[in-house]
């Protein structure tokens, strides 16, 4: 499955970063790079959209737990969406559903993260 | 579910992160033909991923040029399950396994019924088998 990384910035400052296609050692680093070149632009409300995902494995994760570090100390934040029974399934074996804010939808993610 | 008799399946790739993918598909469509759910086969190409990534990122670092770096993945298939193994030819890990390989070993621990590792200078194997009713379905 090809892999897609987009990312825009609303008008309320917050970058969403849409993912697409399956999420492991390969492609993992370019949702790293995503992520830090959010963060270098000083953007501190970040969602991560991976409605597109559909596998996920510990090289993402280790990503994601990598971003939500970083934003910790300048109180930023980092949300997801995420709607994959299996992708859902790791984050709840791993107990990073209780680090994480995953929400159903875009919407509610927006609203979450500058909540 | 799974038919009686043996089948064995043997795949050899770079340990290159570009052909991850490619295993997990062909090892997801061998547990699609044994008839295990979209949960099972969902839990298995994690698991998998998880070993072959740990071979990728870690078996080679100090591997001399003249040495194989491959992933080879092996499966057994039988009543009892399918067994997956993932080889390398690297130089061995640590054990238990440190931290920064914690947390795809935990996953694999988690998603499958049985993980066992065997480590020498010679390579490492991780075998790991779900049983036919995997936990998830029960």
């Amino acid at each position: 499955m090809e892999f897609n990384i987009e990312t825009e910035k609303t008008p309320a400052g917050v970058a969403v970063i849409e993912v697409a296609g399956e999420l492991d050692l390969y492609t993992a680093p370019r949702l790293k790079e995503a992520l830090l070149s959010t963060l270098e632009d000083g953007i501190l409300r970040i969602v991560v959209d991976m409605s597109g995902v559909h596998f996920i494995d510990s090289s993402a994760l280790g990503v994601l737990i990598g971003g939500v570090k970083r934003l910790k100390p300048k109180e930023g934040k980092l949300v997801l969406v995420s709607v994959d029974e299996n992708v859902n399934w790791i984050f709840q074996i791993t107990g990073l559903n209780s680090v994480f804010d995953i929400f159903q939808t875009r919407e509610e993610a927006l609203a979450g993260v500058t909540a | 579910m799974h038919k009686d008799h043996k089948k064995v399946l043997s795949l050899v790739v770079p340990a290159k992160p570009e052909y991850l993918s490619l295993v997990r598909l062909v090892v997801a469509a061998a547990a699609k033909n044994e008839g295990f759910s979209d949960n099972s086969i969902a839990d298995i190409k994690v698991a998998l991923s998880e070993a072959c990534t740990n071979v990728v990122r870690h078996a080679y670092l100090a591997a001399n040029d003249d040495v194989k770096k491959v992933i080879q993945v092996k499966i057994d298939l039988d009543k009892t399950g399918f067994q997956i193994e993932v080889l390398d030819y690297g130089h061995g890990m640590a054990l238990p396994p440190p931290p920064s390989e914690g947390l795809g070993f935990g996953i694999m621990g988690s998603l499958m019924d049985k993980v066992d590792v065997e480590t020498s200078d010679d390579g490492t194997t991780v075998q790991m088998i779900k049983k036919v009713v995997a936990l998830r379905n029960c």
